[in-house]
């Protein structure tokens, strides 16, 4: 980090103890939208596309360069005053960029692998797999200097791909079927090679140089149906509660996303059993207080029963359960207002009371209407407000009138030259 | 049906690309004609494939081998029939646009299409408009198919569909788009003519869009 982003992380501090917020700052900004928060079910997100939509950034500028990433994401977190504010990223090539993998980079989307040559495209190129030079290869250093920047926002997690989505990076998703099916020991050398060396060790080097706390993994790519309940038993499981125990090792805890969720398509194949198997490995490699994650799947359109027949057949052991629960990307973009704040009532209604909820905007769209948003915050702020009542019928949700983003960011930065140039607003 | 050919049938049903590929070789030293491969054992594979999914007895990984080994040993078979399979059979040209290299959907469309008796023709990932309508004027496909699969892609499939209207073209093809993020509403919206949510109901929408029972 230079010497410009040192002394702005200084000027935060001092700033927010103030209350106030600094113009020329939007992270200074989203604490102070954090401190107007009511005590509410917590409401988070992952939209770095639709941020990055809300200005006229470039995605390669977003992409690259870590002070442009996190004045966007803290200007638009704290444009809709969600929880759990992060500069995020593609966090799912990183590593596999840094080993030398292929990446198509475009001005309107983010770096992508390109499938067509994965780094393991024979079986030989394992051998030639090792950890790279974690402080300066690939996008590595922008990685880490958003961690750095996240920590002012209260965040101080490292970030990695998951084993499962890394491997599908690195080899193709075709590939690794086919390898898991016909090769399993090559399989298990790449699985062993990533969590064993590849991921502890990058994540160390996040530790020793950002200071971080716990490392967040991210695992889209382990969600049925891409994986079957029996392939998640057989490698998910035991090499995620291994690389848990390598983690541990380094002083870190861990927690891997998306792992396991249900994402059936096809409302008439919804299958409580699948479901259940898929919650049954988030609790297998969870550990301690089962933590369960059904995030990106089409809820909209299912019943919640079977979600509260299995939460409550885990409590009945006397466990506390902790859930993560989306509302689905298709439903923020398309909506609807009435049906995302009919969603989010049923949601809390039925898994707001009883077990420690978390509700997920996993992935607002590029071109989402920002009233979605607005209205999906009013939905919680009012059935979600602790303690929820007992019938949510009688709340009623007021839809805000809200100034446009552009507005927001002139109002809050006192329509700052340098501001809105930087947001490419102006 | 021969033994050989049940054998291939059933290598693709499994999803054994290198069984697959060794059983249409020797069908073929046996001298079976190779329209009969095709439709008795390599289409008929991949259609019970289908079958499977849609019945949720197959998932993504299992779709995914079959779609392989039906490539697999389609490859050894096209070169060797004399003409193409249909002269009636629909042409549609499917592509990943520009910026996005996700092609899981597109590999599964590929194959079900096919086996349905499409004529497809594949573009690739990370297509550009500007390919997308040079390929419409060569080949002037009876559809395009567009697929994304991140939400800041998929809005270049407006534009592909503009650049139609531009290039007087939209009145002569039908354009079906797909991908996780898509839907209905986004594909009323851009102008598109049909959305497939997954890949089985993409090829049931090819078959609508074609005029195709």
């Amino acid at each position: 980090m230079n010497n410009q982003e040192n002394s702005q992380s200084s000027s935060i501090s001092s700033v927010s103890k103030n209350g106030g917020h600094n113009p020329e700052d939007p992270i200074t900004w989203y604490i102070a939208e954090m401190k107007k928060r009511p005590n509410r079910i917590a409401l988070i997100t992952q939209m770095h596309d639709h941020s990055l939509a809300l200005t006229g950034v470039s995605a390669s500028d977003f992409h690259s360069n870590a002070r442009t990433n996190i004045n966007v994401m803290a200007a638009a977190y704290a444009y809709y005053g969600l929880d759990g504010g992060q500069a995020v990223f593609d966090l799912y090539n990183i590593e596999a960029e840094a080993m030398g993998q292929k990446m198509i980079y475009s001005d309107n989307a983010m770096p992508t692998i390109d499938s067509r040559v994965p780094l393991i495209n024979k079986k030989e190129d394992l051998l030639k797999i090792k950890s790279p030079d974690w402080i300066n290869s690939g996008r590595v250093p922008f990685a880490l200097d958003i961690t750095r920047l996240n920590a002012p926002m209260g965040y101080h997690a490292g970030a990695f791909c998951a084993p499962f989505s890394l491997a599908v990076g690195l080899r193709s998703y075709p590939k690794l079927m086919r390898d898991m099916k016909k090769d399993p020991q090559f399989t298990h050398d790449l699985f062993t090679l990533l969590v064993d060396e590849i991921l502890p060790s990058y994540i160390k080097v996040q530790k020793e140089l950002c200071g971080i706390e716990i490392a967040l993994g991210a695992d889209a790519w382990s969600a049925f149906p891409n994986l079957t309940p029996q392939l998640m038993e057989e490698w998910l499981v035991p090499y995620y509660l291994r690389l848990t125990e390598n983690f541990n090792a380094i002083g870190l805890r861990t927690r891997i996303i998306a792992t396991a969720d249900y994402c059936e398509e096809r409302v008439e194949h919804f299958n409580s059993d699948l479901l259940y198997k898929c919650l049954d490995i988030q609790g297998k490699i969870s550990g301690g207080v089962p933590r369960y994650y059904l995030g990106m799947g089409r809820w909209q359109d299912f019943s919640l029963d079977p979600v509260v027949d299995y939460l409550e057949s885990v409590r009945k052991k006397g466990k506390k359960i902790i859930l993560s629960f989306g509302v689905n990307a298709r439903l923020m973009r398309d909506g609807p207002v009435d049906a995302i704040v009919n969603f989010i009532r049923r949601s809390i209604d039925k898994l707001g009371r009883d077990y420690r909820l978390t509700l997920i905007l996993a992935n607002i769209p590029t071109d989402t209407p920002s009233i979605h948003v607005h209205s999906a915050l009013a939905a919680v702020t009012a059935y979600g407000k602790y303690p929820i009542k007992d019938d949510l019928n009688d709340v009623k949700v007021e839809i805000p009138e809200r100034e446009s983003f552009r507005e927001y960011v002139e109002r809050m930065s006192g329509e700052s030259l340098n501001m809105l140039k930087m947001l490419k607003l102006r | 049906m021969s033994k050989i050919l049940e054998e291939l049938r059933q290598s693709i049903i499994e999803g054994d690309d290198e069984d697959a590929l060794n059983f249409v070789k020797v069908a073929l030293e046996q001298g079976v004609e190779p329209v009969v491969i095709l439709n008795n054992s390599i289409i008929s594979g991949i259609n019970e494939a289908g079958r499977l999914w849609n019945e949720n007895r197959y998932f993504l990984p299992d779709v995914i081998l079959s779609a392989g080994a039906f490539r697999a040993a389609l490859d050894v078979v096209e070169p060797q029939l004399t003409k193409k399979r249909n002269h009636g059979s629909k042409r549609i040209l499917l592509g990943v646009v520009a910026g996005d290299m996700h092609d899981l959907g597109k590999t599964i469309v590929i194959a079900m299409l096919s086996g349905s008796g499409f004529e497809v023709i594949d573009l690739g990932v990370d297509v550009s408009l500007q390919t997308f309508i040079d390929k419409t004027k060569e080949l002037e496909p009876d559809i395009i198919g567009l697929g994304a699969y991140m939400t800041t892609t998929m809005l270049l499939m407006k534009d592909i569909i503009d650049s139609l209207v531009e290039n007087n073209l939209r009145d002569k093809v039908k354009v079906l788009v797909g991908g996780v993020p898509t839907s209905q509403k986004f594909a009323d919206e851009i102008g598109a003519d049909g959305w497939g949510k997954d890949a089985l109901e993409s090829v049931g929408k090819a078959k609508e869009l074609a005029g195709v029972k």
